[in-house]
């Protein structure tokens, strides 16, 4: 902790930390002590009851109920991205207009996929990516996570310069803290990582793939 | 997470998951403020709808401060609760009622005591700053968590970095955090120094 607060704060804050300063007020390292104790058992006793609550099912039927969230049918089939694009070859699971013509749909991507394959680079075909997603992270398990965590920073820091934090775990794992914003969640979209963002982070492991 | 739940399909499902998760915290408020376990269930059910409607109007950011999501969530939560009192409040005597009899408000006291697992009986200097800390963290949720970084020993360009602030800003946000904490434990003080 740095000069530029007060003594008082410094030594309070330090105390909150678990590194109460010898030469401190015993009544300020005592107060910072007992918010110490107080904000950990909180925390504890929050994450406790969060891993105990067993209510969301409920609350997911009221929700589909009131019209506001998709069947967990649609949700599983995915109504993003994937879901359009499907929908608008007539692939889709819905009941939108486009799906009484599967035919032009399948021809459709017949010719994309002809074009593409004919217009894209050559891509590495024996590289392993795993998706992984879940509430807090979103773990890539790649070949080369280096490489893979590098294309990511770089594609975020084009959207926003210092909006990603890239630490070395052990193993060969890289975690990716990015600040997010609508662009970053855009970008990892495209990416096709369906990332939450927590506290205002999202976070990303990359982490190597087992031979 | 807001943005997750306007986006749909799988994103709205991590969403629901995450919020639900989130609401402990809500859950355990509404318990400390005298509910009982069913009712801040309910409640809690409540405000996650609520977010659900309105989420597509939330127009703060993710990081911190007075427009952040954390913020919103807990204004959506306390205003839940508010509604629930107001309209038991009819059917229901209040400590706050000058009609009561010292000996109904003692009563009411000890029903509420009965239902709240962490106050407001305060039994040492330990318990009066818990108290003071589950008021403290529903008013400023995002300085809560800002001090839980602090306590988890994370440095100051960390903690800058996960609220959006300089490390100068940040030095200057967890001071004021502690001065913010202040009313709600400065009564402690004396049972403290005993």
């Amino acid at each position: 902790m740095s000069e530029d607060i007060s003594k008082e704060d410094r030594d309070w804050l330090n105390s909150l930390a678990g590194e109460p300063p010898k030469d401190a007020d015993p009544v300020i390292s005592a107060e910072a002590l007992a918010v110490r104790k107080a904000l950990a058992r909180r925390r504890d006793e929050i994450e406790a009851d969060a891993a105990r609550a067993s209510g969301v099912e409920e609350l997911r039927t009221r929700l589909q109920r009131e019209g506001l969230m998709g069947s967990s049918d649609k949700a599983k089939h995915g109504n993003g991205l994937v879901a359009r694009i499907k929908g608008f070859f007539g692939l889709g699971f819905g009941s939108g207009s486009v799906n009484r013509f599967p035919v032009w749909g399948f021809a459709a991507t017949l010719a994309l996929a002809i074009l593409l394959t004919m217009q894209m680079p050559r891509q590495e075909p024996d590289e392993a990516t795993v998706v992984r997603g879940d509430a807090h992270a979103v773990t890539l398990i790649v070949e080369n996570p280096e490489a893979r965590a590098n294309e990511i920073v770089a594609g975020i820091n084009e959207i926003n310069p210092d909006a990603v934090q890239m630490t070395r775990l052990g193993n060969g794992s890289i975690q990716l803290l990015i600040r997010d914003s609508q662009a970053v969640q855009d970008y990892l979209l495209a990416q096709r990582l369906e990332a939450v963002a927590v506290e205002g982070n999202v976070k990303i492991l990359v982490v190597p793939l087992k031979k | 997470m807001i943005q997750a739940i306007n986006r749909g399909g799988r994103q709205q499902e991590f969403a629901l998951e995450a919020l639900y998760r989130k609401a402990a915290e809500f859950r355990r408020h509404f318990q400390y403020k005298g509910l009982s376990l069913q009712v801040a269930e309910d409640l809690v059910q409540e405000t996650i709808v609520k977010v659900f409607r309105s989420a597509a109007s939330f127009t703060g950011g993710a990081g911190f401060g007075a427009g952040s999501a954390n913020a919103w969530l807990w204004t959506i939560a306390k205003n839940t609760m508010n509604d629930y009192l107001r309209a038991q409040k009819d059917n229901a005597v209040s400590l706050d009622d000058d009609e009561l009899s010292e000996a109904a408000r003692g009563a009411l006291e000890a029903e509420m005591a009965s239902n709240n697992p962490h106050g407001p009986a305060i039994q040492s200097a330990q318990d009066c700053v818990s108290n003071g800390i589950e008021e403290f963290a529903s008013e400023h949720p995002d300085r809560a968590r800002a001090l839980e970084m602090q306590l988890d020993g994370q440095d100051i360009a960390s903690i800058g970095y996960s609220i959006g602030r300089s490390v100068a800003a940040t030095k200057e946000y967890l001071s004021q955090c502690k001065k913010k904490l202040a009313p709600f434990i400065h009564h402690c003080t004396e049972l403290l120094q005993a």
